[in-house]
């Protein structure tokens, strides 16, 4: 970078930050670096603050009591005790340095993802990927991650802002709703049709999961600045080597970005050449609401925003909480020189802890679900049903076979490849689990909905709304579907009311749909705008 | 000037040429930019030592060792002092690169380099 390029980087970096929080006044480097005037490492410049310190369902404006503000819903939750443990202890090492008083008492999960990143929730909770405990190339580097995470609770984020729309996916929308129930009237489309509407559903699913399973409440770039401070400083005193890591945290981002955004954008192309093969198939559409043109104008749409949703979870435009990981690394440098001005001493990196975490089987028998989990949801968007059967074999033969992550897409499978009993008992024994997550339970509605199980299908919707929080949002618009189907005029306006009273456009949308009210379905959609997408995006 | 003093002279020469050309013959590398005005300096143990004006240094230095955290050593003053990775800009560094850190600078960047994030694919050795 230029020097004339760097100087104006950091003018609008600090620019950026000062008009971000006025309050919180954050500039890295050089004089430019305070917290209200004062100078030194962050984590003592917040001195006197007010943290928010109360536990869970009090002092953060009733945030966690909310289903995607805990912990244990976290979609694709893998039980892994004795990594928890190791993380925990980490974590304790370095919560240690926090010299204030602490109101959360923290808890570890771990995600069965292979995403290098972490995020942190209102209920003390902070979620690994783990990828992260996976690609980390040093305690270090998992380290600064963590004390990342624990500034965003200690330092009380989540009592200050706005409840989150966690979850409140865009994606779990028309393009997905429709597209399978194209297949699920397939007795009118040509098996080529009906083909690439499973696949598409299949990609959508995907798609879903990429961009929806690493989310959490949305932070401001100044909290996310402060969080980087003090995981600097929390990691340093912890005798961590916090200059080398943040830099190799924030390299490692980029390239898992880079390489997410790679895979996403393959997956939407595949979506679009899917969806216009199974719209134009036959005109089968039309036997849904009897008018085809309506129909594909909301699947369009519906795959519209799935597009703006993967277009938010791109590396190359980060989320816009977050600066680019390489303004982070510069601004880290900027901020370390600044707040340490007789310098932190600087230490090599260690590989005790990553080593002993590696060494379970636990962890080996983790890495082989977590990849073949993945490998199963791939060949499954590619309509490669050999090639995923295999692969799901291969995660079923691991201590994690139990796990919704694998049983839940064992029975999407099952029910791509015809086999609705199969898939019925597999998304059964998921529910059992006390890790079963919402789209497990959405996935499940879903079927029974498609194969006209429509009793069934509003009971188990009704024992998934039960179950996370009383939440009906993600169930409403296959309910208002389910009873459209079988003909509750009174049941569909009822629901389409209350769909239309939580004020989400997507999820209004959804609901139109189901319940056939395409006028307003057809209205053109609002300006894609990122920062107001209706869900979360990916953190770190 | 006398016989013995010409040979002290040349010798002192040939030491200042050859240091560098040492160096850069191991692949260490050279810096070639300080980025900040004034830059922490440290021991080889990542002691902090004291600080070092940017325009005190002559660039581009041959690195000459690398310390503790990924510091990168260079003569000044007659002695090794060793500056943080993130602190300047370096070329040829010839580290081991991770793929995930190759990846990362696919495009190239000129911020940076050492082991805490590198310059680019360039200073990756070359297998």
């Amino acid at each position: 970078m230029s020097p004339t390029r760097r100087s104006v980087g950091l003018g609008a970096l600090a620019v950026a930050a000062l008009s971000a929080a006025p309050k919180a006044a954050l500039a890295y480097g050089g004089d430019g670096y305070s917290v209200s005037g004062k100078k030194g490492p962050y984590v003592k410049q917040v001195a006197g603050r007010s943290f928010g310190l109360g536990g869970a369902g009090e002092g953060s404006l009733g945030l966690a009591s909310d289903t995607g503000n805990l912990g244990r819903y976290q979609a694709a939750r893998l039980r892994m005790p004795q990594t928890e443990a190791k993380v925990a202890a980490l974590l304790s090492q370095i919560d240690a340095k926090w010299p204030y008083a602490k109101g959360q008492p923290l808890q570890v999960h771990i995600l069965g993802v292979d995403y290098y990143n972490a995020y942190s929730l209102p209920d003390g909770s902070i979620v690994v990927a783990f990828g992260l405990l996976d690609q980390a190339q040093s305690d270090d580097e998992v380290a600064f991650v963590l004390a990342h995470e624990l500034g965003h609770v200690r330092l009380g984020h989540f009592a200050r802002q706005p409840v989150a729309a966690t979850r409140q996916s865009a994606v779990n929308s028309a393009a997905e709703f429709l597209v399978v129930s194209s297949a699920m009237h397939a007795g009118g489309m040509n098996s080529s049709a009906v083909a690439a509407a499973t696949q598409a559903g299949a990609t959508t699913d995907l798609l879903k999961f990429m961009t929806t399973v690493m989310v959490e409440p949305d932070h401001t770039r100044a909290q996310e600045d402060e969080a980087d401070c003090i995981g600097y400083d929390l990691s340093q005193a912890a005798a961590f080597s916090a200059d080398s890591a943040s830099a190799k945290v924030f390299d490692t981002i980029q390239a898992d970005q880079q390489k997410r955004a790679a895979i996403t954008d393959t997956l939407n192309s595949q979506l679009k050449a899917q969806l216009s093969h199974a719209i134009t198939s036959g005109g089968a559409m039309s036997l849904i609401t009897g008018n085809g043109g309506d129909l594909r104008t909301g699947l369009l749409e519906g795959a519209g925003r799935l597009a703006i949703g993967v277009a938010a979870s791109r590396g190359s435009e980060p989320p816009p909480q977050h600066r680019p990981p390489e303004e982070r690394k510069r601004g880290m440098a900027e901020y370390s020189a600044a707040a340490y001005p007789e310098g932190a001493p600087l230490r090599d990196e260690q590989h005790g802890w990553l080593t002993a975490v590696r060494a379970t089987n636990e962890f080996a028998q983790a890495k082989l679900a977590v990849a073949a989990v993945a490998d199963t949801q791939r060949a499954r968007a590619n309509g490669a049903y050999a090639d995923a059967h295999a692969a799901i074999q291969r995660a079923r033969q691991t201590t994690f076979r139990n796990a919704p992550l694998v049983l839940n897409e064992s029975a999407r499978l099952s029910d791509d490849m015809g086999d609705t009993a199969g898939a019925e008992r597999l998304f059964q024994q998921a529910n059992a689990s006390p890790d079963q997550t919402v789209d497990g339970y959405v996935d499940h509605v879903r079927m029974l909905f498609r194969t006209k199980q429509n009793d069934r299908a509003l009971a188990v919707a009704s024992e998934g709304v039960a179950r996370f929080g009383n939440d009906d949002k993600p169930f409403i618009s296959l309910r208002i579907a389910i009873n459209r189907q079988v003909g509750r005029t009174d049941e569909v306006d009822a629901d389409l009311q209350r769909c239309e009273s939580y004020g989400n456009p997507a999820l209004t949308k959804d609901c139109q749909l189901a319940a056939g009210k395409s006028a307003q379905a057809a209205s053109p959609p609002p300006p894609p705008s990122i920062p107001n997408l209706p869900f979360g995006l990916p953190h770190f | 000037m006398s016989r013995p003093s010409l040979t002290r002279a040349a010798l002192a020469l040939l030491v200042l040429f050859l240091v560098p050309a040492v160096a850069m013959a191991a692949g260490m590398g050279t810096v070639t930019k300080v980025l900040r005005p004034q830059v922490h300096t440290f021991d080889d143990k990542g002691q902090p030592t004291g600080t070092l004006a940017a325009a005190d240094l002559r660039v581009p230095a041959p690195i000459v060792a690398m310390g503790t955290g990924g510091s990168i050593g260079v003569n000044h003053d007659g002695k090794v002092v060793f500056l943080r990775g993130l602190d300047v800009q370096t070329e040829g560094l010839n580290a081991t690169c991770k793929p995930v850190q190759t990846a990362a600078r696919s495009s190239g960047s000129a911020y940076a380099a050492t082991n805490m994030g590198l310059g680019g694919p360039a200073d990756c050795k070359k297998p």
